[in-house]
């Protein structure tokens, strides 16, 4: 049906042939006609900037530098531009040869990063990204100096992803910023970042970062061959690119991974899967995406592995009350009674008397007013959100159920469930029109109507792929090796080889029972001869 | 056709659901009530000796389903006539299964619900998961099989205050020609409906290691109708003959403490899910085969039409339990045994004498 709109809406729509750029725009020799070019293709904008000056080298030359106000660093142009320019160069004793613009390139600006370019649009490109053009009079092209201004906010600890322990730098807005974090957490030379640019008038840079060998090669090439299909005109953030490269576009379970902390962007690379950078935003995505990241939680890896496991296990249990116990409640309020055990069923039968509508209504109606509550907290200054939110959880709460309107443990339950959806934040969205769906059927159905609507879902989550990697893996289908980081989070040392369905490329993480700690306490008593020696060795290593 | 391929593990739970769904709520209980772990290995045995006929010409002509095989050996006329007959046999078997658990609903727990309401809403999320191909079919079941493993194995522990093993004696008390017909009527049903997955064993990644998962399949299947006939026949004794679903009148006696009471509900729920992914398989199978049959590139279109006609078909030739148990019990025998024996065999025998599948290099 989707598809079929789409398919209209395709026809309808209306082509608009995209300007391309002019065939030959190539610099001429006369640097008044150069300048002309540029003011004809940037307009006469305040930001952009001509400076015209005098280069005195054997003779005087005309030359000009353009740049954009606020995108380049005012320093670096003034220390590599302008003063070696105008007055070093007059020192200067060395013959220049023919190629005037080499030997500024090399003698002159010291610069960290230069380029020669005789064509308009690179040049129009890279000024617009923060670099600097220099032109002179009698040569048909231009140096681009990179002056980029890389001041930016500093990394903070994410607000979406918090942890106790851990690292607390998270990415920025800006590109480089974060290719750094991420080359500071990960020192493998093969780290490989390779960027393009997306959308026509934004030009965003995006950045695609993978491990080479442990990444699926063919992976890599299907996110590279993705990213390039898109054509559109802008990509502000990372859910545009998201949505573009998504396995099931009209799936509401999310495909594509992301994160903001460069230890879980570290990690994931190191399981074999590709990270996409977006310039401007600190969200990263990260593919393949399983649908048990969403349990895994950083913190899982900074405390020790037993809590770490039963934590672990009471996110699981609070996913699942998050979008089942409503519809638990309402079905068995409403259909099942005989399962309530009696003392339960009489308290809350008591309880129940007297209120006007079904139990299906009460459960989506106070559904619906906690979901419109915590919207508005969240859109709210942060002063007047907390103020919200005791407003309508403790006024509405109380008041509902002392007037008789909803039942108490109506507000138990969604309360309930309300906490509980906060415990997997990056599923809650599907965790919401779960849950209410499901709640729906449920008065509906009764208990049929919940297993109907859940085989339903399982279908649809068992059909879905994320980069040609099943999306409910290493359960379904399972894999028994991989449920060391889903059933119980292993000591670190033992998780011997990467997920399988991601990393299976070079699945070897640590040699088997190599990096065990020792043993005894006794330092090497009883341990066999050969993990004796490895031991010593390490420990020696150690010392050094 | 189907691009889809299901390792043999997954093919043995698949053949483990298909053939526990309706023997749960269903046991080989009737008339040999103490017996009836007798009845259920011997038609373990016989459906085995079913199995080994079909695989063995699926193994001759690697790659082809049933239906394909049927007009390689009979030629196009005869091979689709028979087609045809065994397509009729396996859509007759999947509306059995919708129809037979969805009396199980509306006699049981929604006792004022009209049975369409439930036989539409099953057949929408059924020919949904059919659209996706037999890959994704064998994933779902996967956590349904376990999970419903895992309820009986943990039910024996529940119900260990109300077991009595005297109910299983006298043992061996039961003439030679009860057992026959009983062993008979169990061969046919469930274990004897594997014939189902000679529709399904093309598409799986070892193809050599098929005949081993559909024996491992129907092995496992037994062991779990064991355990259930076990907990039924030694919670209930001699009187639970005269209820029509012995199993969930013994989940019903589950009384531990004020709290694990009266939690029947929650085995039949689960068993539902095990008779959703026999009608599911079944509905694929069938529109496989007529996608086949009529030489079409894909089954997909098949699936809603065919499963409307199969929630008719539920309707038409199962109007209420008393027409399904005599079904079951002395008809499907006979009507079963040519489908599930009689046809492989034939095809057999024909092949072997025709020396098909030719090889090249023969003419």
């Amino acid at each position: 049906m989707i598809r079929f709109l789409l398919r209209k809406l395709r026809l309808a729509r209306h082509y608009k042939e995209i300007p391309t750029p002019l065939a030959d725009d190539s610099l001429q020799k006369n640097i008044e006609k150069n300048i002309a070019l540029f003011r004809a293709e940037l307009g006469e904008s305040p930001d952009i900037v001509i400076r015209r000056f005098t280069l005195k080298l054997k003779k005087e030359i005309k030359a000009a530098i353009i740049f954009v106000e606020g995108l380049m660093d005012q320093q670096v142009v003034y220390d590599c531009i302008l003063r070696p320019l105008m007055l070093e160069a007059k020192k200067e004793t060395r013959p220049v040869g023919p190629d005037l613009l080499g030997f500024i390139q090399e003698n002159l600006i010291p610069a960290a990063g230069l380029e020669q370019e005789n064509r308009l649009s690179p040049l129009v490109a890279a000024l617009l990204g923060g670099d600097t053009v220099l032109l002179l009079e009698g040569q048909a092209a231009a140096l681009i100096i990179n002056t980029k201004n890389r001041e930016n906010r500093a990394s903070e600890e994410p607000d979406t992803e918090v942890t106790i322990l851990g690292p607390r730098d998270g990415f920025t807005e800006d590109l480089r910023t974060n290719t750094a974090l991420l080359r500071r957490k990960i020192g493998d030379p093969r780290l490989v970042f390779e960027q393009m640019m997306i959308g026509r008038r934004t030009r965003t840079i995006v950045a695609i970062a993978y491990v080479q060998g442990i990444a699926n090669e063919k992976v890599v090439e299907e996110v590279r061959a993705r990213l390039k299909r898109i054509n559109t005109d802008m990509i502000l953030d990372a859910n545009y690119l998201r949505e573009f490269i998504a396995d099931a576009p009209f799936s509401p379970f999310p495909t594509v991974g992301f994160t903001e902390r460069p230890d879980v962007a570290a990690a994931r690379l190191l399981e074999g899967r590709v990270a996409v950078f977006t310039d401007t935003t600190p969200v990263v995505n990260t593919m393949p995406a399983l649908f048990i990241e969403a349990f895994q939680n950083p913190d899982d890896y900074n405390t020790h592995f037993l809590y770490a496991t039963f934590i672990r296990w009471l996110r699981y249990l609070a996913f699942l009350i998050s979008f089942l116990l409503p519809a638990l409640f309402v079905a068995l309020t409403t259909y099942h009674q005989e399962l309530i055990p009696t003392p339960l069923l009489i308290s809350m039968a008591a309880a129940v008397e007297g209120t006007p509508f079904p139990m299906v209504i009460e459960v989506v109606a106070m559904g619906a007013i906690f979901e419109i509550i915590r919207e508005a907290g969240v859109r709210l200054a942060r002063p007047i959100g907390q103020t919200i939110s005791i407003v309508g959880a403790l006024v509405i709460g109380e008041a509902v159920v002392s007037a008789g309107l909803v039942a108490a443990p109506t507000v138990i339950v969604v309360a309930l469930t309300a906490i509980t959806s906060f415990v997997v934040p990056t599923q809650q969205e599907i965790g919401i029109i779960l849950r209410l769906s499901l709640a729906v059927l449920a008065g509906i159905l009764g208990a049929y109507g919940i297993i109907l609507g859940l085989l339903f879902t399982l279908s649809h989550l068992a059909s879905l792929r994320s980069f040609g990697v099943p999306y409910l893996s290493p359960v379904i289908p399972l894999n028994i090796g991989d449920l060391k980081d889903v059933a119980v989070r292993v000591p670190l040392w033992a998780m011997w080889t990467r997920p399988r369905v991601i990393g299976w490329h070079e699945p070897r993480r640590q040699n088997f029972g190599e990096s065990a700690p020792p043993s005894s306490a006794v330092e090497g008593a009883d341990l066999p001869a050969s993990r004796k020696s490895k031991g010593n060795k390490e420990r020696e290593n150690l010392k050094k | 056709m189907e691009e889809g391929k299901i390792s043999s593990f997954q093919l043995t739970r698949l053949v483990m659901s298909f053939m526990m769904a309706t023997g749960l709520i269903f046991p080989p209980l009737r008339g040999v009530w103490q017996d009836s772990w007798l009845t259920l290995l011997f038609g373990l045995a016989g459906g085995i000796v079913f199995a080994l006929i079909y695989t063995t010409l699926c193994l001759r002509f690697p790659g082809q389903t049933l239906i394909e095989i049927y007009e390689t050996v009979f030629g196009p006329i005869i091979g689709k006539l028979f087609s045809v007959a065994f397509l009729w046999y396996i859509f007759y078997l999947g509306a059995q299964a919708s129809a037979i658990f969805i009396t199980l609903l509306t006699t049981t727990v929604f006792t004022m619900t009209p049975r369409y309401v439930f036989s539409i809403t099953w057949i929408i999320v059924s020919v949904y998961l059919c659209k996706k191909g037999i890959e994704v079919i064998a994933r779902v079941n996967e956590p349904l099989l376990l999970v419903t493993v895992f309820l009986i194995v943990g039910t024996l522990f529940l119900v260990l205050n109300l077991f009595d093993p005297e109910n299983f004696l006298p043992l061996w008390n039961i003439s030679l020609s009860e057992l026959l017909w009983a062993g008979f009527g169990t061969i046919t049903f469930p274990f004897g409906l594997n014939i189902v997955f000679g529709l399904i064993l093309p598409f799986l990644q070892q193809r050599e290691q098929g005949r081993s998962a559909v024996i491992k399949g129907l092995g496992g299947a037994a062991l779990v109708l064991l355990i259930s006939l076990l907990i039924t026949v030694g919670v209930l004794g001699e009187v639970g003959e005269i209820f029509l679903f012995p199993t969930y009148q013994a989940f019903r006696m589950i009384q531990i403490g004020q709290v694990l009471t009266r939690l029947e509900l929650i085995p039949t729920l689960n068993f539902l899910t095990m008779g959703f992914i026999k009608g599911t398989i079944a509905l694929y199978a069938v529109s496989l085969g007529t996608a086949q049959l009529c030489k079409l590139l894909t089954y997909r279109p098949l699936v809603f039409p065919l499963g409307i006609l199969m929630l008719i078909a539920a309707h038409q030739s199962h109007p209420n339990i008393g027409v399904s148990l005599e079904m079951i019990e002395r008809v499907q025998p006979f009507y079963a045994l040519p489908f599930q024996l009689l046809l492989p065999l034939l095809t057999l025998l024909v092949a072997v004498f025709r020396r098909l599948p030719v090889k090249e290099g023969q003419t």
